[in-house]
């Protein structure tokens, strides 16, 4: 019974939204599965499809051929563990990953990144966009998520700053690859 | 005196406003900011006269490349297209047959725009070429049934549209100097763009006074940008300078010097592609057009350049931002934010360039919730009055502007 009223409390919350934003084009989609966490029911928002081009998908090996899906280049693989939960598709699902985590446990994978992240990042440094193998990939993922968790952290010492506006009624409408080369850059 | 603050630059003293004597420096009433009657007034005689920004060239680089700008405040859509001349236009998105949009897309490359209601099509040049079975019509002179064109200009890149069939001024004229003064910026290098939409319950001119003004800073953004755009030789958040350049204007932001990043943020500098969003450093290699940092005050982190009625340029000297406000409602404004960043050379600069998206985004949504409650206080009608202090002298001038536009509307109707 609470179960279905907080079902029902979500849905018209997600009309409500819908309502709110009547005036943006209309092509919006849900692109993250609502059942994949009560944070995410309420969310009407992804990526446009018209972005979609530009981002390359995540370069996944299917389940079935890969040994050590999460690994990472062989420097950094002690940080393996924290890839299926931090390596995420694009900046919409880092920012909710942020808004749905306790501290303790951004916290923790801040702790856990942090002590590397010069390292790691002179390492991909020498890494172009657009040439990453999945597990350099995932490596720049998990500092995009780092990046995300950075204010939590560093600014807030709480998930969100309390006064804070909604984010989710600020979404990114136009977002950038995480690992396609950009316009303009030289390689 | 100390040797420290023997070194510091004196922070701008409070007389900014009386450089400005015809704007006074009495309170100012909120009647503009929330009565539907001077909002029906704004729309006629400002944003349906005024030269708006609609986008980049680049959106639009090749022959038959085209884009869709949706226009919130009059549920408008605009088609901006460059023809076969090489010419960019901007026409109304709507068909001469019955009225339906014949482009849906918001972006994309074609040869021309096929109505997909009945099938008529017309040119990237807007002429109607193609009307299935036409001899069902009468009279129907082809010629005469143009997608309906709008006025059109470029500046430094920006696309400009005015909704005026017979703009009052050309887009240069009004820019005038604080255009001119900005031209040269590396515009065209901020390539990698990215861009937030939200529907903010406030009035559009609060949504911009928002931005305009960094008397806040030290106390809403004790959090997040404080450390940056104020600090212990500025704790009151005073800006370096206020240009009015009417009905335009700029706000040259003072920043800390002496600021040390926390530990994620200070990666994200390191590896940034130039100077990231809220560190406040200065590119090198950049030479700055005269407007930016006007002064040249050593002490400088961003300009805020305030182009009427609804856009700013928030210019530091390797990156920008621009806000854009399209009232819906006199409480309502539909608010873009779009990030222009250079692009990252290799992979580590993506993590500088997400820094600079995140710490952006969460400095601005720690803005809106005031605006929300400032509203709902203006609509209740209680408060009168707004007291502006001289450093928030970019919304007195934005105030007198807007009040200006209206009345002289009004004078050469009546
Ligand atoms: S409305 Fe466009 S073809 Fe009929
Ligand atoms: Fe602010």
């Amino acid at each position: 019974m609470a179960k279905n009223q907080q079902t029902h409390r979500l849905k018209f919350a997600a009309a409500q939204l819908e309502r709110d934003g009547a005036r943006r084009p209309r092509c919006w989609y849900r692109h993250l599965d609502p059942s994949d966490g009560d944070c995410y029911a309420e969310n009407a928002i992804g990526v446009h499809p018209h972005n979609q081009a530009q981002q390359t998908p995540f370069q996944e090996i299917p389940l079935a051929r890969r040994k050590n899906h999460d690994e990472l280049p062989e420097p950094f693989s002690g940080l393996d563990k924290w890839v299926p939960d931090w390596a995420l598709p694009d900046s919409t699902a880092r920012f909710k990953k942020r808004r749905c985590t306790s501290l303790a446990e951004i916290r923790a994978f801040y702790d856990a990144l942090l002590p590397q992240a010069d390292a790691i990042l002179k390492y991909l440094s020498t890494r172009q966009l657009g040439t990453l193998t999945p597990p350099e990939g995932k490596l720049l993922k998990l500092m995009l998520s780092l990046a995300e968790m950075g204010p939590a952290i560093e600014w807030y010492g709480t998930e969100n700053h309390p006064e804070a506006f909604d984010g989710r009624r600020f979404p990114l409408v136009v977002t950038l690859a995480d690992m396609s080369p950009q316009p303009g850059a030289h390689t | 005196m100390n040797e420290r603050l023997m070194k510091t630059p004196e922070i701008t003293p409070p007389t900014l406003t009386l450089r400005y004597p015809e704007l006074g420096t009495g309170p100012i009433s909120t009647d503009a900011y929330w009565k539907p009657e001077f909002y029906a007034q704004e729309l006629e005689a400002i944003f349906k006269r005024a030269w708006l920004c609609v986008g980049r060239v680049e959106q639009a680089a090749a022959v038959g490349d085209f884009f869709v700008k949706k226009l919130p405040t009059f549920d408008m859509s605009i088609i901006v297209a460059r023809g076969k001349d090489g010419t960019l236009r901007a026409f109304h998105n709507m068909c001469q047959h019955r009225g339906n949009h014949v482009e849906l897309r918001a972006q994309g490359h074609c040869v021309g725009f096929t109505c997909p209601f009945h099938g008529w099509t017309y040119g990237l040049d807007g002429k109607l070429v193609g009307v299935p079975d036409a001899q069902g019509f009468f009279d129907l002179d082809k010629s005469t049934l143009s997608l309906k064109q709008v006025a059109l200009d470029i500046w430094e890149g920006f696309v400009f549209i005015n909704l005026d069939p017979n703009p009052c001024q050309s887009l240069v004229e009004f820019l005038g100097t604080h255009g001119r003064d900005l031209e040269g910026y590396a515009f065209e290098r901020g390539t990698a763009v990215f861009e937030y939409e939200g529907t903010i319950n406030c009035n559009w001119k609060c949504m911009i006074d928002s931005f305009c003004e960094t008397y806040h800073v030290p106390i809403l953004h004790k959090h997040s940008i404080k450390d940056t755009l104020a600090g212990p030789d500025n704790p009151h958040g005073r800006l370096i300078d206020i240009r009015l350049k009417t009905p335009h204007r700029t706000m040259s932001v003072w920043g800390n010097m002496a600021y040390q990043p926390n530990p994620v943020q200070g990666l994200a500098f390191k590896y940034a592609p130039g100077p990231s969003i809220t560190s406040g450093a200065v590119d090198e290699n950049s030479v700055l057009p005269k407007g930016l940092n006007e002064t040249r005050a050593p002490n400088w982190s961003i300009d805020v350049s305030a182009f009427f009625p609804n856009w700013l340029i928030v210019m530091g000297s390797g990156m920008y931002f621009t806000h854009q406000m399209w009232p819906i409602a006199p409480n309502r404004v539909v608010w873009q934010m779009r990030g222009f960043l250079r692009p990252a050379q290799n992979a580590a600069q993506r993590f500088g360039q997400e820094n600079s998206m995140v710490e952006l985004r969460d400095a601005v949504l720690e803005d809106c919730n005031t605006l929300e409650r400032i509203q709902s206080v203006l609509d209740q009608g209680l408060l009168k009055e707004f007291l502006y202090h001289d450093h928030e002298l970019g919304l007195r001038h934005q105030y007198h502007v807007v009040k200006q536009w209206v009345d002289d509307y009004a004078k050469a109707r009546a």
